[in-house]
C-alpha cells in the first residue's frame, strides 16, 4: 500500500506508528512537501497479516532475533507493549516508547504458554533482565552506522553495557562506549 | 497524478526488502546443507516420523552429518523420538542452537516449545477464530524460521518430517527450491494407495520436485517365534504398482512392535536392533536413498 498526496503529487512517508490496540495499528503518513498528515488504521486482519509474515511497519531497525515470530506469537494473550514490539519497527516513532519494556516472551502471569516458550530458550535470551535494551534513539543511531561495521559496533556496545550492568542502551551509553572503543 | 508503479518504495517500511532479507538469510543457511530430503505421506500414522528418525540414525551411523527438522508443526514428535525432548534452546551469534538427539544429531521441532505432548500449537491472534484462519501463514513463517534461524552448520543431509497430506508440500518447495527429493511413506491398504497416488502426482507433476521413491511401512510382520517375515495384509504387487506410477519402490519395512516399543522406551530402534530383519530393511532403504543422491 502506498499513499500519494494528490495536491503535491508526492508520495507520502511514514512518520510514526501507534498500537496495535485491540488489533488495530495506526500508521501516520505525512507529505514531505505540504506537511499534511493522514492516518492509516489497520483492521485486525491486516495487523495479523504483518505479524504472520514477521515484518514491521516502519521498517526493522536492528536485525531480527532468530525465530522471532515463534517466540513472540506462540502464546495465548499478549500485552499491548508486546504487540508494539512485534509489529512496529521504530524507524517511525512509536508512542509510549519509554515505558515499552523490551521483553521476549517472558513471565506474564496467567499465561502458561508464554512461560514455556521462553523456557524453551535458555537464559541468554529469555531473561530480559540480563540483556541490555536498545532505546529507539540509540537504535536509530546504530542504523546510521555503515552496514558492514554495524554488527561489530552493536556487539561492542552491548558487551560494554553488559559489563557495566546497564539495562538500557541509550545514546549516552553509546557515547561512553564510543570513547572506550575509539569509534 | 502518479500511479502505484511511479512511486518507489512503500513510504518507509520496506516490507519487500524485509521479506527479501528473510529469504536471503534462509538461502545462506541452506547453502551449507548438501541434500534436503522431505519425508511425506498421504495420511497420518503411517510411520513417517519413525522412518525419518531411523533414517537419520542410519545415515549418521554410516558417517554422514545429518540434521532433522520436524516440519509437522501441529503434530510434532521428532524431539521425543530423537531423545531431545525437554532440551533448552540457546541462541548464539550463529542463530538458535538446535537440540541434540541421539548420536548428537541436531533436531529442531515444535515439541521443543511445548510443555506437554498434549499441548496444541496455538498462535496468538485477535480471536480464537482468527488463530485458525492464520494458521497456515503462521506455519510457513515458523517453518522458515526453523530452517533459517537454526544453526545447522554444514550437513550432508537435512531430513524434513512433513505433516500428513500434500497441502504443505508447495510451501516446502517454495522455501527450499533446491529440495533434493521426497520420500513417500505408505502402508499396505487400498485407501492409502489412492492417497499415495495423489501425493506422487502433486510432487512429480504439479510441483516437479524430485521423488526418491516409495517406502511401504508395516508391510508384513516379523514373527516373534521364528524371526521370519509374515504377511499382515495381502499387499498385492506393490513394487509393480509403484513403478507403474513412474517412481522407484524403495522397499518394505515390516510391522515390528519393537519400533513403537523403542519409541516409548526412548532408544531408537536402529541403535538397539541394527541387525534385525527390520534393521536390514532400513539399511536397504538407506542404501537406495544414498544411491539417489550418488553418495557412498
Ligand atoms: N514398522 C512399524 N512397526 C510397528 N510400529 C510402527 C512401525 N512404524 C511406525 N510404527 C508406530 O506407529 C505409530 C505411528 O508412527 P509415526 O512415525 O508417529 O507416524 P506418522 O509420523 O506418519 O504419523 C507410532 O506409534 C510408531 O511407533
Ligand atoms: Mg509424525
Ligand atoms: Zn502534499
Amino acid at each position: 500500500m502506498k499513499f500519494l498526496c494528490i495536491d503535491c503529487d508526492e508520495p507520502m512517508k511514514i512518520k510514526r506508528t501507534e498500537g496495535p490496540e485491540e488489533g488495530s495499528l495506526t500508521v501516520i503518513f505525512g507529505c514531505p512537501i505540504c506537511q499534511r498528515d493522514i492516518a492509516l488504521l489497520t483492521n485486525p486482519w491486516e495487523t495479523q497479516l504483518l505479524r504472520s509474515m514477521d515484518v514491521k511497519v516502519g521498517g526493522k531497525t536492528v536485525p531480527a532475533e532468530p525465530m522471532s515470530m515463534i517466540r513472540t506469537t506462540l502464546t495465548q494473550k499478549h500485552e499491548e507493549s508486546k504487540d508494539k514490539q512485534t509489529i512496529l519497527g521504530s524507524a517511525a516513532e512509536t508512542q509510549n516508547q519509554k515505558d515499552q519494556e523490551f521483553q521476549t516472551s517472558d513471565s506474564r502471569p496467567g499465561c502458561p504458554f508464554s512461560q514455556i516458550v521462553s523456557d524453551a530458550f535458555a537464559h541468554n535470551t529469555s531473561s530480559s533482565s540480563k540483556e541490555p535494551v536498545w532505546t529507539v534513539e540509540a537504535e536509530r543511531r546504530l542504523e546510521r552506522i555503515p552496514g558492514f561495521v554495524r554488527p561489530m559496533v552493536k556487539k561492542g556496545v552491548e558487551m560494554y553495557a553488559r559489563e557495566r550492568g546497564y539495562s538500557e542502551i541509550n545514546e549516552a551509553v553509546m557515547d561512553e562506549a564510543k570513547g572506550r572503543f575509539g569509534m | 497524478m502518479k500511479k502505484y508503479r511511479d512511486i518507489v518504495g512503500d513510504g518507509g517500511s520496506h516490507i519487500l526488502d524485509q521479506v527479501g532479507q528473510q529469504m536471503d538469510r534462509l538461502k545462506a543457511r541452506m547453502d551449507k546443507i548438501r541434500h534436503k530430503v522431505a519425508i511425506m505421506s498421504g495420511k497420518g500414522g503411517v510411520g513417517k516420523s519413525s522412518i525419518t528418525a531411523n533414517l537419520a540414525i542410519l545415515l549418521s551411523l554410516q558417517g554422514h552429518s545429518v540434521g532433522v527438522l520436524d516440519a509437522d508443526i501441529n503434530g510434532p514428535s521428532l524431539a521425543k523420538m530423537m531423545g531431545a525432548r525437554g532440551q533448552k534452546l540457546k541462541t548464539t551469534e550463529e542463530g538458535v542452537q538446535p537440540a541434540l538427539g541421539f548420536l548428537n544429531i541436531p533436531v529442531m521441532s515444535m515439541d521443543l516449545f511445548l510443555p506437554t505432548d498434549e499441548t496444541p500449537v496455538i498462535w496468538d491472534a485477535p480471536t480464537q477464530q482468527d488463530s485458525f484462519t492464520w494458521r497456515g501463514s503462521m506455519e510457513v513463517t515458523a517453518l522458515r524460521e526453523f530452517l533459517s534461524d537454526t544453526d545447522w552448520g554444514n550437513l550432508d543431509f537435512l531430513l524434513l518430517d512433513l505433516p500428513p497430506g500434500t497441502d504443505r508440500l508447495p510451501n516446502i518447495v517454495k522455501l527450499l527450491p533446491d529440495l533434493g527429493g521426497t520420500l513417500i511413506v505408505t502402508i499396505p491398504s487400498e485407501v492409502s494407495q489412492l492417497v499415495v497416488k495423489k501425493s506422487i502426482s502433486v510432487a512429480k507433476n504439479i510441483l516437479k520436485t524430485p521423488v526418491i521413491g516409495l517406502v511401504e511401512n508395516m508391510a508384513g510382520y516379523v514373527c516373534s517365534h521364528c524371526g521370519t517375515l509374515g504377511e499382515l495384509f495381502p499387499s498385492g504387487n506393490v513394487k509393480e504398482w509403484v513403478q507403474s506410477l513412474g517412481i522407484p519402490f524403495l522397499g518394505k519395512i515390516p510391522f515390528d512392535s519393537r519400533i513403537s516399543a523403542s519409541a516409548d522406551s526412548g532408544t531408537p530402534f536402529l541403535l538397539e536392533y541394527p541387525d534385525s530383519l527390520t534393521g536390514q530393511a532400513f539399511r536397504e532403504i538407506g542404501k537406495k536413498v544414498k544411491e539417489f543422491f550418488k553418495v557412498s
